[in-house]
């Protein structure tokens, strides 16, 4: 265990380093102009991008401006640890900018990852259980159909009927529950989690029903109903113990693709969470502010991962002795 | 030992009727027949194709331009978009342009960009996957932990911090080479779907390097080119397909995404995701519900039937095949 620990942890360091290069290239090398005149933001005066420059360490070569930026980023800057530098369109530094917008995303991504396994794998239990029957061909239908929907179209869809049409949802905007109560938020992040929800339920039902299905056929399975157990402790203790390594595979690989869902839906539910606000940071030319977070949700999935690759050890013994 | 039959070679079956070898493209094909929704979802794409291409006959046909503005048809009073009417069936946008002729281009913009991403990605993940599991070693090594890294990266983020400094200024990335615009747009597909497919074919190749064809061709005097692209890649083509067709409708989204969130293709394309982005300008959607229907609708109808398409190639291809 330690082993495979240790090389995974090898794994992260070797990954994290190409990913720092790869955002590193893209804000330092693409650019037609220098990179003080980017982050310097919209109204740079020269003054601004002479400090932004020495700040950045431009005068260096490339090599030197790389280690600098791994630098702050591990070590921290004069704002604080981690080093993500300064918004000069919004006059403070990105790491305060960030600490009050990541419990918004957090709760978002978490409490959706909450509702699509629960429905994916219900959903897929039943249809496997009930092979071929209406629930089977139905819930085919609602993944392939979820699977195709643009899931912003999706949440003006939700938004259209339920808010504005029947009034029984409410609407967009984040509305903390320190500061308007429990049942606002809650009221206000149901959709928005439907909304996430909904992308990837289908995925998992279709891969829980197929997972099942193959684990109903094996011998154990059959000695288990020989022994007399129940179809329900079978399913629970038998079938679905052996179903959780590739949801988690699954889970493990939707982590990046996540990501994209929850900016989306922060976009079209108004939530001030960091995707929203890195959209808002690219039409202000904010530039540093998207590079923090760029790096920040790099981060997040690589850590993200390896938690799911520890826990995979953790249910597939075969996994730690490879 | 006596030479096996050909598929080509006919032999009387029972009741005198010849019976033929098929080919594995043969049967997928008869499989495939069978499957009516997939069947029916081949016509939707198929028609929803020829829709796109027409789009400029679509525009002459109904006198208005994709970018044309008709500001006389706005209502009077408050400037608002009006409803579908028998010279705007779709209705026009905050704009006043006409939404029927921006869904035909905007599916149009759709279709190339996904397309021609899909076909890059292809090409490079194919070469790419079949050399590293033709050569093993260290390229196989280089090339899975590099499609590994580039599959956990947070694709919107990169996609967006990309469009954003490529599109600082007119002159583009790398000296003028990346230009915002479609260009870039499906540069940035390819670029994270490539491993999707190089990862897949070089899993195959693996299998199929050990075969005795393949050995069999080396000994013939083969070079290993050949060998990769004339033996091994054959093999290979329905499993690509089948990815393809999985590939082509996140391209889709994943375009419209970009547009929405306005890092997508330029202003004067028109994009399904970014006329859905104008529906939502100010909540206009809740009142001028045709901005934001017909184009979701022709997303999803696009993507929904190219899922449908490749659930039943798979289906045809596992069972056929």
């Amino acid at each position: 265990m330690l082993h495979y620990l240790a090389r995974r942890l090898l794994w992260l360091v070797v990954t994290l380093l190409v990913i720092t290069a790869i955002t590193f290239v893209i804000y330092f090398v693409l650019p037609p102009v220098s990179p003080a005149v980017l982050f310097a933001g919209k109204e740079a005066t020269p003054a601004l991008v002479a400090t932004v420059q020495r700040e950045l360490g431009l005068n260096h070569p490339v090599w030197m401006q790389y280690l600098l930026f791994l630098k702050h980023l591990v070590l921290g800057d004069q704002f604080g640890w981690p080093g993500l530098g300064f918004s000069f369109v919004n006059h403070s530094s990105v790491r305060s900018l960030i600490a009050g917008r990541i419990v918004i995303t957090l709760t978002l991504a978490v409490g959706a990852a909450i509702i699509w396994l629960a429905m994916g794998i219900t959903i897929g239990v039943i249809s496997a259980v009930r092979q071929r029957s209406i629930w089977d061909r139905l819930s085919l239908g609602f993944a392939i159909f979820f699977i195709s929907a643009p899931v912003f179209w999706l949440g003006l869809v939700l938004l259209y009927v339920f808010w504005y049409k029947l009034g029984i949802a409410a609407g967009t905007g984040n509305f903390p529950p320190g500061q308007y109560g429990f049942g606002t938020w809650l009221n206000h992040m149901i959709m928005p989690w439907l909304t996430l929800a909904l992308l990837y339920a289908g995925w998992y039902a279709r891969m829980t029903r197929g997972a099942v299905l193959d684990t109903l056929r094996q011998d154990y399975v059959r000695t288990a109903r020989a022994k007399g157990l129940g179809e329900a402790r079978i399913l629970i203790r038998h079938v679905l113990r052996a179903c959780i390594t590739p949801i988690l595979t699954m889970f493990g690989m939707d982590l990046a693709a996540l990501v994209s869902g929850t900016v989306i839906v922060e976009v079209v539910f108004n939530l001030n969470g960091l995707g929203q606000w890195v959209v808002q940071s690219v039409e202000s030319d904010d530039i540093p502010s998207v590079l923090a977070v760029t790096v920040l949700a790099a981060l997040a999935v690589m850590v993200a991962n390896l938690i799911v690759d520890i826990l995979y050890a953790y249910v597939d013994p075969r996994i730690r002795y490879e | 030992m006596s030479i096996p039959a050909t598929l080509e070679t006919v032999v009387p079956g029972p009741g005198g009727r010849p019976i033929q070898g098929r080919t594995q493209w043969q049967q997928i094909g008869r499989a495939f027949r069978t499957d009516r929704p997939a069947v029916a979802a081949l016509v939707v794409v198929v028609v929803l194709a020829a829709v796109a291409a027409c789009a400029p006959l679509i525009s002459a046909a109904v006198g208005h331009g994709p970018n044309q503005l008709f500001p006389d048809q706005l209502s009077s009073q408050l400037g608002l978009p009006t409803g579908p009417s028998s010279r705007f069936l779709f209705g026009i946008d905050a704009d006043g342009r006409d939404v029927l002729v921006r869904c035909a281009y905007g599916l149009r913009t759709s279709l190339i960009v996904s397309l021609l991403s899909a076909a890059i990605a292809t090409a490079f993940g194919v070469t790419v996957g079949l050399a590293a599991g033709y050569f093993g070693g260290w390229l196989d090594t280089l090339i899975s932990r590099g499609a590994d890294i580039f599959l956990a990266l947070p694709v919107i983020l990169f996609a967006i911090s990309i469009s954003s400094v490529c599109s600082i200024t007119a002159r583009g990335c790398l000296g003028g080479t990346v230009q915002p615009g479609i260009g870039l747009v499906v540069a940035i597909l390819a670029l994270f779907t490539w491993p999707y497919i190089a990862r897949l074919v070089r899993g195959q190749t693996l299998a199929l390097r050990q075969q005795e064809f393949v050995n069999a061709a080396r000994g013939f005097g083969a070079p290993h080119l050949k060998v990769m692209f004339a033996e091994i890649l054959p093999n290979l083509t329905a499993q690509v397909i089948v990815y393809l067709t999985l590939i082509i409708p996140s391209n889709i989204l994943f375009e419209a995404s970009l547009s929405f969130l306005g890092v997508g293709v330029p202003q004067t394309t028109p994009s399904l995701g970014r006329m859905i982005a104008d529906a939502t300008n100010g909540n206009l959607f809740t009142y001028a519900w045709w901005m934001m229907l017909f184009p979701g609708v022709l997303l999803l109808l696009i993507t929904f039937s190219f899922n449908l398409l490749g659930d039943g190639v798979r289906d045809a291809i596992a069972g056929g095949g």
